[in-house]
């Protein structure tokens, strides 16, 4: 028997499309917006609430600008949301028994 | 959660973060361009020795090479403003890039200028050369066509290194249009299939 307690998970982390974001941006230096909608598979609406959750709980860095006309989000890990994401997958490691 | 899900949840996140890795940022129209102007300097170069022509074969360089700097001034002005997804491994092809560009100005005017090289020798140098950065793109890209030029790159060098002559000005042409400019226009490709810029 595992004496792994589940509420040590981060759950600003420990969700589907937040995990999925949180693991584009460490793997990258920037992404916009729609490419991570395309990438979580993820609508407009409920990408933004995601984000809105990682941005309030600063794991993720925003830069809102014009290109033209055209405005674009552009997001960033910061250096605390890297250290929770680390931690998210040593606990999960440590589930396992890795 | 048990430890089934947690292993599902970590195959997850390495899906994600090799397939995010790996996302293909480059549009392949620097190979194209430079690799194009590169012919161009080399057959009016070939053409101007076969002919007897006497003018500055430098001049037609200092063309070319301006022209190719021009368009990478503003491609990668265009780029840091339109590009959805900045990799690492963008960031270091970027750098390699660049400073082989710099490296490759320097080794094809100031050797010759100087006649620390002579000139029959400026196209085998580029080649080796060339193969470094070849060779990287195709390892971070994971492209095998992009990574086995740089051996054909490394060949082609060593052939002219051992055989110097004229013929080497039209070889190293044909090298740069299926080495690079194929290579370029397969990675066009690729870029548009993945539609990485067109995300609406």
């Amino acid at each position: 028997m595992n004496d792994f307690d589940y509420q040590q998970l981060d759950d600003i982390i420990h969700s589907r499309i937040r995990l999925a974001v949180m693991s584009v941006l460490i793997s990258v230096e920037t992404a916009e917006f729609n490419y991570l909608k395309k990438k979580v598979n993820a609508t407009d609406g409920n990408l933004s609430v995601h984000m809105r959750k990682l941005e309030d709980a600063e794991y993720i860095n925003v830069t809102k600008e014009f290109v033209g006309k055209k405005p674009q989000t552009t997001y960033a890990l910061t250096s605390k949301g890297k250290k929770a994401f680390e931690l998210y997958v040593a606990r999960l490691e440590k589930l396992i028994g890795k | 959660m048990d430890e089934k899900k947690a292993l599902e949840e970590l195959q997850f996140i390495k899906k994600v973060i090799d397939d995010s890795k790996r996302t293909i940022v480059d549009n392949g129209m620097g190979y194209i361009v430079w690799g194009i102007l590169i012919v161009i300097g080399l057959a009016s170069t070939y053409y101007g020795v076969v002919t007897q022509s006497y003018f500055d074969y430098g001049y037609n360089w200092i063309i070319v090479i301006s022209l190719g700097w021009i368009y990478t001034f503003i491609d990668v002005r265009r780029e840091k403003k339109t590009i959805p997804v900045y990799t690492f491994s963008a960031k270091i092809l970027g750098s390699v890039w660049l400073s082989t560009g710099i490296a490759l100005t320097i080794l094809g005017f100031v050797p010759t200028f100087t006649g620390a090289l002579h000139g029959v020798y400026v196209s085998p140098t580029m080649s080796i050369v060339l193969g470094i950065p070849f060779y990287l793109t195709g390892v971070l890209y994971d492209i095998p066509l992009i990574k086995y030029s740089s051996v054909g790159w490394w060949i082609g060098g060593t052939v002219m290194f051992i055989y110097p002559g004229l013929y080497s000005l039209i070889l190293m042409a044909g090298m740069m249009l299926v080495l690079q400019v194929l290579p370029g226009i397969y990675l066009y490709r690729k870029f548009k299939k993945e539609n990485v810029l067109n995300y609406e």
